[in-house]
């Protein structure tokens, strides 16, 4: 009792003086620490609340080549297209499903947007991606978007409650999942490990019959980040799609996924047709899920040639002027053809 | 498990409950538990070097309690020194030395070949608690204390939470005896503990977690940088080193406090000293005290020739800088101390007097901070190059600013730190009137809550 009569008219003044800091802090520097550690809800909070389309892109979204002529993004390309509705964008480099949901969740209550189109990048699932390095930062991101008293985020900022791992850490996890992720169908391997090795002792063959290097490094990547058949029960990446899914409907928008095309022509040559057959499997498993919970999605995933892509070392989704022009397009022909009382599109200049 | 954590802040709250709500005989299991979980949630397979160091040193005292002579103790303290050493040996030092034989072969034209371990991580903490269980074995071979019977009691001596993996070292004379005792809750106990805590955790994330960020980006990259930004760095990092161990020792010593546990206290103010003497007098008091009693004395200490004393001293402060690190860095570190340390004491009695008091802090603190820099450079060549850098700067070289914020943190903490020169913080704050203690616990508070480092700083001693 004398315990508690010395404890609460002090745990009164501290609530009163935590609810004191809290405001103080929210007012004055809450968005300098949004902007140091979260920087992408500032495109968030740049966002036309008129635009009745959002679009929500990493890299591939606004990389563009030296020899491009035309520089605009395919967010741009897309409001472009659409001639009676305005389309903004929120980017940053390796954005995926997990922040995309986080995102969602801040968008204004007042603001219009009816339409969220989000990149389905079959690469993010993989487990480079998932545990990526800038992992650390977008999982900070996350934090701080969540939605509690600001000065708890805060503190949780510092007391790195976040996945904060070191590289070596993120190095061991991303070894063991190419170690143990098994690949469905009968290709000849058992996970990404057994792949990676059996085409990299070989290794990707010059006319002479010399071994090149660089194409066999890009061969091993693409094995590394397009190798998995996704497994829906345990790959993090759904599980984050999902909870997107469930945000857009409770805010009645409508998603719509942009499954990003990559490169299957480079796929085919250097791995083989396995791959093609693994791209299948993703790519059906993918639009069946989220048709079935009412999510248009693009496909994309075969629009392009390999010309069209501008990094010729590792695989990206990065294309050049005329790649975008035409995923944007084809964005753009799908929905006004979903919704053609929505939308008036016409071909993108 | 770091202090700085949410896991932490969870943890401690229901292990002190817990430990109140027992009856005392059995709040050694809930303490033993806590401390293993405390660890294991690190590394769980590291908790079996505690477990072999317990087992080892419980089982030589007992077996040393039972001879009467020290010759015929000897065999088991032998054993105890190998078993601990050992494997402090293999896990910290062992990379270390078969690199500095490779280059030392190398100089003659040999190759050496070693084997290498590549999942070989260093245990948090090994180097405090191999010397806190050496230390029982020691005092048992001397029979100065007695051996402990009681598995669980000296179990939990060996991996008390609060004190595991940085210390303060404890003695078994002091902390033991508390372990067995039945505590009650004290409010004095609990609040001075709370205190102690609150301005340990600003110290830790406040101080020393955003100094770091500014020493790191300029030991990324020290040749792109100024002379003031270098003299400012090495300011900073004697300030964020110190902040660190400081904060991470109040922390321990708090957190045992509201237990009723009274653990000794590891630092006194130390850039307030007016010789290198006295610093080691202020700073990092347990290791320091730990080197006197098992090495310096038995050395010989001061007694005998001036040769003999100077070969005493150097050693003990090689082997503190070894102690510290893997690294030649670390050796040079304790080296230059050392040699400073006796050109004081060969120099007589520092003058009287506050003019020259100040004078000779000034000194100490000058040397103390040049001195870090072999602490903290990764190599000799960046230390070298930091080092000349004070003096000499390159016409492009940035400067390193500090933002204001930072400047009023940096100056809230060296006044406290100067006002409570006298006692320990808890004290000191509780001779304040009630404006002046809440005013400080709101800026304790509020910079904790806002304004905590958000790099990746872990507890600089964590390493050692």
């Amino acid at each position: 009792l004398k315990f508690v009569k010395y404890i609460a008219p002090r745990l009164i003044a501290l609530t009163g003086l935590l609810v004191l800091f809290n405001w103080v802090y929210t007012e004055i520097f809450w968005w300098d620490d949004l902007e140091e550690h979260a920087d992408v809800l500032n495109n968030m909070r740049k966002v036309e609340m008129d635009a009745p389309v959002l679009y929500f892109g990493e890299s591939s979204n606004f990389n563009t080549s030296e020899k491009d002529v035309d520089k605009r993004r395919i967010s741009d390309f897309l409001d472009d297209a659409l001639l009676n509705v305005q389309v903004d964008y929120v980017e940053k480099g390796a954005l995926h499903a997990g922040i995309y949901a986080s995102l969602a969740k801040q968008l204004a209550e007042d603001a219009r947007v009816e339409m969220l189109v989000v990149t389905l990048n079959l690469r993010s699932f993989s487990a480079d991606w998932r545990h990526s390095a800038l992992e650390n930062y977008l999982s900070k991101v996350d934090m701080m978007l969540q939605k509690r008293p600001a000065l708890l985020n805060r503190l949780l900022l510092s007391l790195k409650h976040y996945e904060n791992l070191s590289i070596e850490e993120r190095s061991a996890t991303i070894v063991e999942l190419w170690n143990t992720e098994k690949i469905e169908g009968n290709l000849g391997y058992d996970n990404i490990s057994d792949w990676d090795r059996a085409v990299g002792s070989v290794g990707i063959l010059n006319e002479d019959g010399s071994r090149n290097e660089e194409l066999t490094q890009l061969a091993t990547s693409l094995i590394k980040q397009f190798g998995l058949t996704i497994d829906t029960s345990s790959n993090r990446r759904i599980a984050e799609f999902d909870r997107l899914v469930q945000i857009c409907k409770q805010r009645n928008i409508q998603l719509v996924f942009h499954l990003m095309a990559e490169n299957h022509e480079a796929m085919k040559k250097l791995v083989g047709e396995e791959m093609i057959q693994i791209l299948y499997h993703n790519q059906k498993l993918l639009i069946d899920r989220y048709h079935r919970n009412g999510v248009k999605v693009v496909d994309n995933l075969f629009a392009l040639e390999d010309e069209r892509f501008t990094d010729s070392s590792f695989p990206t989704e990065h294309y050049d002027d005329v790649g975008r022009k035409i995923v944007a397009q084809n964005v753009a022909d799908s929905l006004a053809k979903w919704y053609p009382d929505k939308f008036v599109v016409e071909a993108i200049k | 498990m770091l202090f700085n954590s949410l896991h932490f802040l969870l943890f401690f709250p229901v292990v002190i409950g817990f430990y109140f709500a027992l009856k005392a005989r059995y709040r050694w299991i809930l303490l033993l538990g806590a401390s293993y979980y405390f660890y294991a949630a690190w590394k769980v397979e590291y908790i079996f070097l505690i477990l072999f160091s317990t087992l080892v040193d419980y089982w030589m005292a007992i077996l040393m309690s039972s001879r009467s002579s020290k010759k015929e103790r000897r065999p088991f303290l032998v054993f105890s020194l190998i078993s601990n050493l050992g494997l402090l040996a293999f896990f910290k030092y062992y990379a270390f030395a078969n690199e500095s034989l490779a280059s030392g072969f190398q100089l003659f034209g040999v190759t050496y070949e070693w084997y290498e371990f590549e999942s070989l991580l260093l245990p948090v903490g090994i180097s405090f608690y191999t010397f806190q269980t050496l230390s029982y074995s020691i005092e048992v071979y001397w029979a100065k204390i007695k051996a402990e019977r009681h598995l669980g009691i000296f179990a939990l001596y060996v991996s008390f939470f609060p004190q595991l993996v940085a210390g303060p070292i404890e003695r078994f004379t002091s902390l033991g005896k508390q372990l067995r005792q039945a505590h009650q809750f004290s409010i004095e106990n609990f609040r001075n503990g709370a205190r102690l805590m609150l301005f340990g955790f600003f110290t830790k994330m406040v101080v020393a977690d955003n100094l770091g960020t500014y020493v790191d980006a300029f030991y990324a990259n020290p040749e792109a940088f100024d002379s003031g930004a270098a003299w400012l760095a090495t300011l900073m990092y004697s300030l964020q080193i110190y902040g660190d161990f400081y904060g991470y020792s109040l922390i321990a010593i708090g957190a045992a406090l509201t237990m009723g546990i009274k653990i000794m206290d590891n630092f006194r103010n130390p850039y307030f000293s007016r010789s290198i003497m006295e610093f080691w007098r202020r700073w990092h008091i347990s290791l320091s005290t730990w080197f006197r009693d098992y090495l310096y004395i038995p050395l010989g200490g001061n007694r005998g020739s001036q040769g003999k004393l100077v070969f005493n001293v150097i050693l003990v402060f090689l082997f503190s800088g070894l102690w510290h690190g893997a690294n030649w860095t670390f050796v040079c570190w304790g080296g230059i101390h050392g040699v400073v340390y006796l050109m004081e004491r060969f120099s007589g009695k520092p003058a009287a007097g506050p003019v020259l008091s100040t004078i000779m802090g000034l000194k100490t603190l000058l040397f103390v901070n040049l001195a870090w820099l072999f602490f903290r450079s990764p190599d000799f060549s960046t230390a070298k190059s930091v080092f000349l850098q004070l003096f000499t700067s390159g016409p492009e070289g940035k400067s390193l600013e500090l933002e204001a914020q930072m400047i009023f943190i940096v100056m809230f903490f060296l006044a406290l730190d100067w006002l409570s020169r006298n006692n320990r913080f808890d004290s000191w704050i509780a001779e304040r009137s009630l404006f002046i203690r809440w005013v400080t616990y709101a800026v304790l508070i509020f910079g904790i809550l806002a304004f905590g480092g958000t790099d990746n700083q872990p507890f600089i001693y964590f390493q050692f």
